[in-house]
């Protein structure tokens, strides 16, 4: 039996081992206090060194290092820094996680001791008073009445509180302001002139994506592998299918192989690679089991510029847009596109805003988009989601007196958009799958190109949802499925895979003519003058006339295969090979 | 005992600060641009159906054995042990989730919500401890609820809170309970598992809300026995309107009562009722007559009730996110409406950009927030009048006078966990075999 001085000793062990252990966690606490102040989130106002998260003096060292990209003891100081940091970082967080596990354990301990205490504690005799009289008991009740009430009151009170806060004040958004009204606006700049625009060529296939040069004359004369005509050759770093586009002194390329992508810069004149800039991998959640066709590769994707920036996209879904020197202004990861056999949809820059077609997906699955972002900051601007499948075209604007249009063709859908703010202005279900070569326009009359099956033409004045009697036309035969269409204002030509080149005319879609080339062709064909060009994959440039009967001009030889459409500019014609870029023309 | 008191209070109150340690946010990865892989993003596998099956096989089994030791054993050394386990493994190693009181929501929102699959583990758990405690009491409060179990353990010195205290803070319960449940009808927010006080102990890690939440319950529950499941559990709300219902209950005495008072003295959580003279109370007349304006205030205060939160239905959808979306839409397109674009200082959210990104109108918005107002209003006057209802019952039933001849433990407020039946001197010669062994009592 236990004893009376059994217990006290007991009590007196008890609350030692209660002292102790309150000292103890006291210990702990204290110092997970200070390692806490070393280690707080951003929203405390860390100190310098807390974490790469927080630490103002490595955002200034990153902010040197791009004012001096070059200094490489700059990039070493940040590496040493940024390793610092981490480590500090490290030590904190093991820190805490081994004073948690003894805090809990000496607050466990704590509580055991101090309860062992309270239970030896010797307890008073309790004498039994007998029943509660009801009178007491009707207090008590009582009593419990007005606390009860007391809380209905304090919710009440809340209520109040609450009534008191300001309603919702949703009111209906002003239809009579600009459609972008409550919408990022574009920032101030000085867009390119037409006649700039003109000259240039800042897209696929030339400015209105029709391929046509803004000159008249190309020589006819070159041979590459001899060097005859050619004025530079550079070899390309990165591979990719992008057609080159060129503003005024700069040509500019995008490359990617599974773990880069980058943006190149040569100058126009002597072919120099004035500077190339990395796009970060997977921006918008790298997608590690993504597979590219090797017919595609991870840079199909012509870039886009302006008069002041340059844009690329890849098939990863990153976006970046850079300044004329190289310099990221902005990017943006869209997430890995689906899409069957890799992202390959150029850009498009209409009055400072770049235009995104981003089809992807089933057409109901609603993952396609069209949108238009600030090229200046990378804001959306408009946005709207398509019913559409992935496809491979690239959108044109086509200039109007009523107003610009952007057409955009797809799997199953060509919807006519207003490039200002997104509107849908009509559309025809007419595509099928796989929709590959852009379309083009003339003569009022936009056409679109169903792999393999029809060429469409359809007039640009519809509205709502044009019907399949309202198409001005069909060919069902000699039609491509890579190559976009050539059309001038009477004719259009079409190049199929493998060099079936035809002619037919644009008010009837009657054939004209047909011609077998000797060789398989993945590029658009361009016309220069009076002249159409088309270079095979084995690195053959035929020049044929761009007239009703057929006539071949001459061909060349380029010393390397290509799949891209060429670029021109000044007299000049820029074409991409398979490992270098190629400038021929007038000196 | 003052020093280590003290200790104690210090320790706990460093230790909220010190918990913040665990909440700091991940930095960005370094800026390789160099060809160096970043490592995967790992994602944690799904957790095993099997493991489904055993949760729910515990839960039942914990159940029935809370039951079988609370009124066939009657003992509170097994029921401790129990809680204990229950702790451990509800607590610490399912780390709290899932658990009853947050599947009320589920629950909630599957009832409002056809687009919403509840699971089927959690209709489980919402369930069985209902249904045991239609049988057998608050068996799921007395040794399965990790939330009570740590509440219980560091109950160190209970004080004994008057009951006019106690009757007033249990009402809050029943306020948090259609608050919950309001809110995950409308698709608002689960703010049971947001404001879950012990969450962030079970599992080492929580927001620095989370953490000082249970801290302050925990420091509280040193003195004041389990004051979360008392005032503020609303699945304790529940099984409190439940358990008055209860086939059987604990009861303190196997024989008659001697009335003694030391399960009176015992029972940390203010469950036992004193047994009550047979005298008639004073001034009866006065007493029917507030017995009949109460009547008349159920009617009143039920409508009231309902009135009230309805007309806080725009203040309270703002828990709602479209809703907040689109009073910041609201307010981004006013900002600009009234100043140019250089000096306006309001620029836009991530929410706001990406529904701007969307190209949907800015009316769908403003029609999508008018129709959560409009479920708010709905929603407000059955809340409203479920909570008018209770206080008004809770009111008459402070206002009716029991027969009670002995000391016995308040059906809806008894958790059983055995405290009162270790220091009973019938049970102690029951224990003997002195007595015959009661099987709980009948409700």
């Amino acid at each position: 039996m236990e004893t009376k001085p059994d217990r006290m000793v007991e009590t007196a062990t008890a609350t030692r081992l209660a002292v102790v252990a309150g000292a103890f966690c006291l210990t702990v606490a204290v110092l997970l206090t200070l390692n806490f102040t070393k280690s707080r989130p951003a929203q405390w106002a860390a100190p310098a060194d807390a974490s790469p998260l927080y630490s103002q003096e490595l955002a200034d060292l990153k902010a040197r290092l791009a004012e001096q990209p070059g200094n490489d003891s700059l990039k070493e100081e940040i590496r040493l820094f940024d390793l610092r940091v981490r480590q500090s970082f490290f030590r904190h967080q093991d820190f805490s996680r081994r004073g948690k596990i003894l805090l809990f354990a000496g607050l466990a301990l704590l509580v055991i001791a101090l309860k062992t205490v309270v239970s030896l504690r010797p307890k008073p005799p309790l004498p039994g008073e007998g029943p509660v009289d009801q009178a007491v008991e009707s207090q008590r009740k009582a009593a419990s009445r007005v606390s009860v009430g007391l809380v209905g009151l304090c919710v009440v009170g809340g209520a109040l509180g609450l009534f008191l806060m300001p309603g919702l004040d949703l009111s209906p958004p002003d239809t009579n302001a600009s459609p972008t009204a409550g919408q990022p606006t574009i920032a101030a700049m000085a867009p390119p002139t037409t006649e700039e625009i003109a000259r240039n060529w800042p897209r696929f296939r030339g400015p209105g994506g029709q391929g046509i040069a803004p000159f008249d004359a190309l020589p006819l004369r070159w041979d590459a592998p001899d060097g005859e005509g050619i004025l530079w050759r550079t070899e390309i770093p990165l591979p990719g299918f992008n057609s080159p586009i060129v503003w005024d002194d700069r040509v500019f390329l995008s490359g990617a192989d599974e773990t880069r992508q980058e943006v190149f810069c040569f100058h126009a004149v002597s072919g120099e690679l004035l500077w190339r800039s990395p796009v970060v991998v997977g921006a918008g959640g790298r997608d590690e089991d993504l597979e590219i066709w090797e017919e595609t590769g991870y840079a199909a994707s012509t870039m886009a510029c302006d008069n002041t920036r340059v844009y690329a996209i890849f098939a990863t879904g990153d976006l970046a847009c850079f300044d004329f020197d190289g310099k990221k202004v902005w990017d943006r990861g869209l997430g890995t596109p689906d899409n069957a056999y890799g992202f390959a949809t150029s850009l498009l820059v209409y009055e400072g805003m770049l235009i995104v077609q981003y089809d992807q997906g089933g057409d109901d699955d609603d993952q396609s988009l069209l949108f238009a972002v600030d090229g200046a900051t990378g804001q959306r601007v408009w946005q709207r989601i398509r019913p559409v499948a992935n496809s491979w075209t690239t959108p044109i604007v086509i200039e109007r007196s009523d107003g610009d249009l952007l057409v955009t063709c797809s799997d199953p859908l060509v919807i006519i958009h207003d490039p200002q703010t997104g509107r849908e202005i009509w559309r025809a279900d007419l595509m099928g799958a796989d929709v590959a070569p852009s379309p083009v326009a003339s003569r009022g009359l936009v056409y679109m190109v169903q792999p393999n099956e029809s060429v469409y033409a359809l007039p640009l004045d519809g509205s709502g949802i044009v019907a399949d009697d309202q198409i001005v036309w069909t060919i069902d035969e000699c039609i491509p499925d890579i190559c976009s269409p050539l059309c001038t204002e009477e004719l259009i030509f079409l190049l199929t895979t493998m060099g079936t080149l035809a002619c037919f005319e644009t008010a009837t879609g009657a054939k004209l003519w047909e011609h077998d080339l000797d060789g398989e062709f993945n590029a658009s064909p361009s016309l220069v003058g009076d002249m159409v060009f088309v270079a095979s994959l084995d690195g053959k440039m035929f020049a044929v006339d761009a007239a009703r009967e057929f006539h071949e001009r001459g061909s060349a030889a380029l010393c390397e295969g290509t799949f891209c459409s060429p670029a021109f500019a000044r007299g000049r014609m820029y074409i991409r090979g398979e490992t270098s870029l190629f400038c021929f023309g007038k000196e | 005992m003052t020093l280590t008191a003290c200790a104690t209070l210090i320790a706990a109150l460093l230790s909220v600060l010190a918990g913040q340690a665990v909440d700091i946010e991940r930095f960005p990865p370094p800026d390789f641009e160099a060809g160096h892989e970043l490592p995967h993003t790992a994602t944690p596998a799904a957790r095993g159906v099997a493991w489904e099956f055993i949760d729910a096989g515990v839960l039942a089994v914990a159940l029935g054995l809370a039951s079988f030791f609370a009124l066939r054993q009657r003992r509170r050394g097994p029921i401790f042990g129990l809680m204990v386990f229950s702790l451990l493994y509800f607590g610490f190693w399912r780390e709290g989730c899932v658990c009853p009181i947050g599947a009320i929501q589920n629950v909630t929102l599957a009832l409002f919500d056809q687009g919403y699959a509840i699971p089927a583990l959690v209709m489980v758990f919402f369930l069985l401890p209902l249904v045991f405690t239609l049988f057998f009491g608050r068996a799921f409060c007395a040794a399965v609820c990790p939330l009570g179990a740590i509440q219980d353990l560091v109950l160190v010195h209970p004080l004994t809170l008057p009951a006019w205290l106690r009757q007033g803070l249990g009402l809050l319960a029943y306020v948090y309970l259609g608050a919950a449940v309001l809110f995950a009808a409308t698709g608002s927010a689960f703010i049971i598992c947001e404001y879950d006080p012990f969450v962030a102990f079970f599992r080492f890690s929580g927001s620095i809300d989370m953490v000082v939440l249970g801290a302050s319950f925990l420091m509280i529950g040193l003195f004041v026995g389990r004051p979360y499941c008392r005032f503020v559990c609303p699945y304790g709300a529940l099984l409190r309107l439940v358990s008055r219902f209860s086939w059987r209950r604990v009861r303190v005495t196997p024989t008659d009562c001697v009335q003694c008072r030391l399960c009176e003295e015992a029972c940390p959580f203010g469950a036992i009722e004193p047994a009550l003279t047979n005298r008639p109370p004073p001034s009866m007349k006065g007493h029917k007559a507030r017995l009949a304006i109460l009547l008349v205030l159920l009617v009143v205060n039920t409508g009231l009730g309902g009135w009230i939160i309805s007309t806080l239905a725009e203040p309270l959808s703002r828990m709602h996110s479209t809703v907040r979306l689109a009073e910041r839409v609201a307010l981004e397109d006013a900002e600009r409406a009234t100043r140019d674009e250089a000096s306006s200082s309001m620029g836009t959210t991530d929410a706001s950009a990406a529904f701007r990104g969307t190209g949907r109108p800015v009316a769908e918005l403003y029609a999508d927030a008018g129709a959560i107002v409009d479920e708010y209003t709905l929603g407000g006057w059955i809340a409203g009048a479920f909570l008018g209802l209770l206080f008004s019952c809770k009111l008459i039933s402070l206002s009716v006078f029991r027969k009670r001849l002995d000391y016995e433990a308040d059906q809806s407020l008894c958790v059983s966990c055995g405290r009162c039946l270790a220091v009973c001197p019938l049970e102690q010669e029951r224990r003997k075999g002195r007595t015959p062994v009661p099987v709980g009592i009948k409700g």
